[in-house]
């Protein structure tokens, strides 16, 4: 396995590292640039103050001079103030009017002039000259007890003379902060890489190193005296890949077990296939029998029944027509019922499938409601139906069957002169809806739910004793899942019943 | 009647009845005559203030050195310095009047000198004087228990180059500056009664010369590059080496606006003119006679009334 070192560069120690530093840098830079404006800030103010300090020094010897118009000891004086480091300039002014000046000064008007040692004003590059400040201060002479002032002295300096003092400190500042970030980083790279880097290195490469089949056996042994991040997470882990280890272990086991147990029960899903499908098999076959051995009696019953029914003419015989009757419905009930519990037994088939194919809809819907024509007739019903053409994909034949289990239902729970109406439509895409809706006696809200289940027989129908094996919609719904179909029913208690059924308009 | 007392009422009367001006003298801003600390400088001050007031002036007398007083000239503080003496005050006297806030009031008869005076029997202890150059061979003889081998000059109160002079010359001598005028006699007095050798600062016009015979130090002659070049006289590494003008002038100084606030004044002050003789006379009248200061002013106005009316133009005077 390829060990971790490639990814020194951006491991978390070498980021830190990095984040701290550029960090730091920042941080040393602004607070070395502040300490240098303070510095800056604070020499000029002293030497502002040193400037100051030249009244004190000078004003006695000015004053003379000026009092004695001693122009050549004013000289001297202001050769001698211009020799002090700090003042590049001095102004004597009496009686608002300039009368000496030496070293570079602002005049009157603030230009910037520069005089020679004798006074003199001469012509140079002053470009260089920035930012002066000055101290001005009055001469007084005093005469007979009282001071007079005989002129107004002021003591230039500029920033190169505050520069100068600072530029030492300014320096040693600068490489201190230096030296010290140099330091910061070294140590903190060299403890870094020490603490931090080479044991999180060894961490990657003993999880790097984890064999499956080895859990037990891992250890990396981060040589460390005291307890901290790394030590809890080396003891976590190894906790971690103990119980990996131990979990492997019976996963072994269980695998083994598991093999063995599989195949057990493959042998008895076999045998329990086998014997499923010979059930089934078993199942078919009775069911056919059923079907045969049920049909055909009922159908002999049925058929002599409607035969005798014919010869019994004659008044006569009307008691024997009578109990030929109830032969009869008897018989007749007795195959509806057959033939919806053999309906339902195959639907509820898991292998019945229903094959389904594109088809006009307004036909199927034509041939249900001849069907059942005879039916509607009886009461005086009468059947609209307001559809569109319209293609439905589904099974054509089941799709009748479910119209007149509907149609029956809507004609037997109706009123006599009643009404049924039968539409269609689009309802949503790719998808049609038929509706079925009868004036009859409505469903209770209570039993919406429950029509659709097997057996189920509303309490109307058995009071009125209207015909029914209670499986009808039950097979209804399921022919209409079969075919990708809902179906839902929307009632009121005397005034009708709407159901709703929705199909696919083609193959999805 | 006395000479004196007659003349003294006739001063009075002069001085304190004489209407020059009808204004009331409180009106007026008074002139300052500057009073410095020598006696002819003081009694000439004096008397000029008086004859100020005969013309119904308000005259004031302060105190000034000869340090100070040009500034106070210049600044109008001050108005009037009678005696400006060429060998010590020339150089501020000729810088002000250059700089025009301070004028040339005139200059008086009097021939001025001052510089090192010694009385006559110091030539037994030092032959070769008055020649400087026997001062470098006996400067032990004026050196006292105090200076060792060094000699001793006693200069007066007034700043003089002496130092320089000594330092220029190569002199063995140390000034030693007493805080009076009257105490440079007082230590020729006790010198001359002991016999003993001295040296001291003198003038002329002064009463010493008529009292004590002696003579002054005769030192390389003046010339004005002795104060400004060293490479000029018997030193050419030092200035200095000389002595002061022999025959210097003695002048008057003004305030430059006096001219125009009080012309009568002014005009006055430009006649006023005072001979040795008078200074000197004066001066011993204060000095030795121990007259006080007014007295002697009083005196010479009650003695001289002629002169010193002769001064005032005849503009100023009434009628």
């Amino acid at each position: 396995m390829e060990t971790a070192h490639f990814l020194q560069k951006d491991s978390i120690a070498t980021q830190l590292i990095k984040i701290v530093f550029a960090l730091y840098c920042v941080v040393a830079i602004f607070i070395t640039t502040t300490q240098i404006l303070l510095e800056y800030n604070h020499t000029k103010t002293q030497i502002h103050n040193e400037l100051g300090i030249n009244e004190k020094i000078f004003e006695p010897v000015l004053a003379v001079g000026l009092w004695n118009l001693d122009e050549e000891q004013i000289q001297s004086t202001l050769q001698g103030m211009l020799a002090i480091p700090i003042v590049t300039g001095i102004k004597i002014e009496q009686d608002g009017q300039q009368l000496k000046a030496m070293g570079v000064i602002k005049e009157q008007n603030s230009a910037i002039r520069h005089y020679n040692n004798l006074g003199e004003p001469v012509d140079v590059d002053l470009s260089n000259v920035s930012e002066i400040f000055s101290y001005s201060f009055a001469i007084n002479y005093t005469f007979r007890s009282q001071a007079r002032e005989v002129g107004v002295a002021t003591v230039y300096s500029d920033s190169s003379a505050v520069l100068e003092r600072v530029e030492m400190g300014v320096m040693l500042l600068i490489i201190n902060s230096i030296v010290k970030t140099i330091a910061l980083w070294v140590l903190f790279f060299y403890v870094g890489r020490r603490i931090l880097l080479r044991p999180l290195n060894k961490l990657i490469d003993a999880i790097q190193s984890v064999d499956f089949n080895t859990l037990g056996k891992f250890d990396i042994k981060l040589k460390s005296k005291r307890k901290n991040e790394l030590t809890v997470l080396q003891d976590s882990f190894s906790s971690m890949l103990n119980q990996l280890a131990d979990a492997r272990n019976k996963i072994v086991n269980l695998n083994n077990n598991l093999e063995y147990t599989v195949e057990k029960r493959t042998l008895d899903l076999k045998m329990a296939k086998e014997e499923a499908e010979l059930a089934n098999r078993s199942k078919s076959i009775f069911l056919s029998r059923i079907n045969h051995e049920l049909r055909t009696p009922l159908n002999a019953i049925l058929g002599c029944s409607q035969i005798l029914h014919q010869q019994l003419n004659g008044p006569q015989y009307e008691a024997q027509r009578q109990m030929v009757d109830h032969t009869v419905q008897a018989g007749e009930h007795l195959l509806m019922l057959f033939e919806d519990i053999m309906t339902i037994v195959v639907m509820n088939g898991s292998d019945v499938t229903i094959e389904l194919e594109t088809f006009d809809l307004n036909k199927v819907i034509n041939a249900s409601t001849t069907m059942v024509h005879t039916l509607a007739i009886e009461k005086n019903i009468t059947i609209d139906t307001s559809s569109v053409p319209l293609s439905v994909y589904a099974n054509a034949n089941r799709l009748r069957q479910v119209l007149i289990n509907l149609l029956s239902n809507a004609i037997k729970y109706n009123h006599t002169d009643g009404n049924v109406t039968i539409t269609t439509g689009i309802f949503e895409k790719n998808r049609v809806m038929i509706t079925v809706k009868d004036t009859g006696v409505g469903i209770a809200g209570k039993d919406t739910g429950k029509i659709f289940e097997p057996l189920h027989r509303l309490s109307f129908a058995q009071d009125n004793s209207i015909e029914g094996t209670g499986l009808g919609l039950s097979i209804v719904r399921s022919l209409i899942f079969k075919m990708n179909g809902t179906i839902n029913v929307d009632s009121k208690l005397g005034i009708g019943s709407e159901f709703i059924i929705t199909l696919p308009m083609s193959k999805e | 009647m006395s000479v004196s007392i007659k003349s003294a009422f006739v001063a009075i009367i002069l001085l304190y009845q004489m209407p020059v001006f009808a204004q009331n003298n409180k009106d007026q801003q008074p002139i300052r005559v500057i009073i410095n600390d020598w006696t002819s400088q003081i009694i000439l001050a004096k008397v000029t203030g008086k004859i100020f007031t005969s013309m119904g002036y308000v005259v004031e007398y302060p105190f000034s050195t000869t340090n100070q007083q040009w500034g106070a000239l210049k600044h109008g503080i001050d108005h009037v310095q009678v005696e400006v003496w060429q060998g010590t005050m020339s150089e501020m006297f000729e810088r002000m009047v250059a700089s025009k806030l301070v004028v040339d009031a005139g200059t008086h008869d009097a021939k001025t000198r001052e510089d090192w005076w010694y009385p006559l029997y110091v030539e037994d202890f030092c032959p070769g004087l008055p020649d400087w150059r026997a001062l470098k061979n006996c400067a032990s003889v004026f050196s006292t228990d105090k200076g060792g081998d060094s000699g001793r000059y006693i200069a007066g109160p007034w700043e003089k180059p002496e130092a320089a002079r000594i330092r220029a010359l190569g002199l063995n001598f140390k000034v030693d500056a007493v805080p009076t005028a009257q105490d440079l006699w007082v230590a020729l007095e006790n010198a001359k009664k002991k016999n003993q050798p001295i040296v001291l600062f003198n003038w002329t016009p002064n009463w010493v010369e008529a009292v004590y015979e002696g003579k002054f130090i005769e030192f390389p002659d003046y010339d004005p590059q002795c104060e400004t070049n060293p490479e000029w006289g018997v030193n050419p590494r030092f200035h200095q080496d000389c002595g002061n003008p022999k025959n210097g002038w003695l002048k008057k100084a003004a305030w430059a606006g006096m001219e125009k606030k009080w012309p009568c004044a002014f005009k006055t002050l430009q006649k006023i003119n005072f001979s040795s003789k008078i200074i000197s006379t004066v001066a011993a009248w204060v000095d030795f006679e121990k007259m006080s200061y007014q007295d002697a002013t009083d005196r010479w106005l009650a003695e001289n009334p002629k002169i010193w009316q002769s001064w005032i133009p005849q503009s100023c005077k009434p009628g």
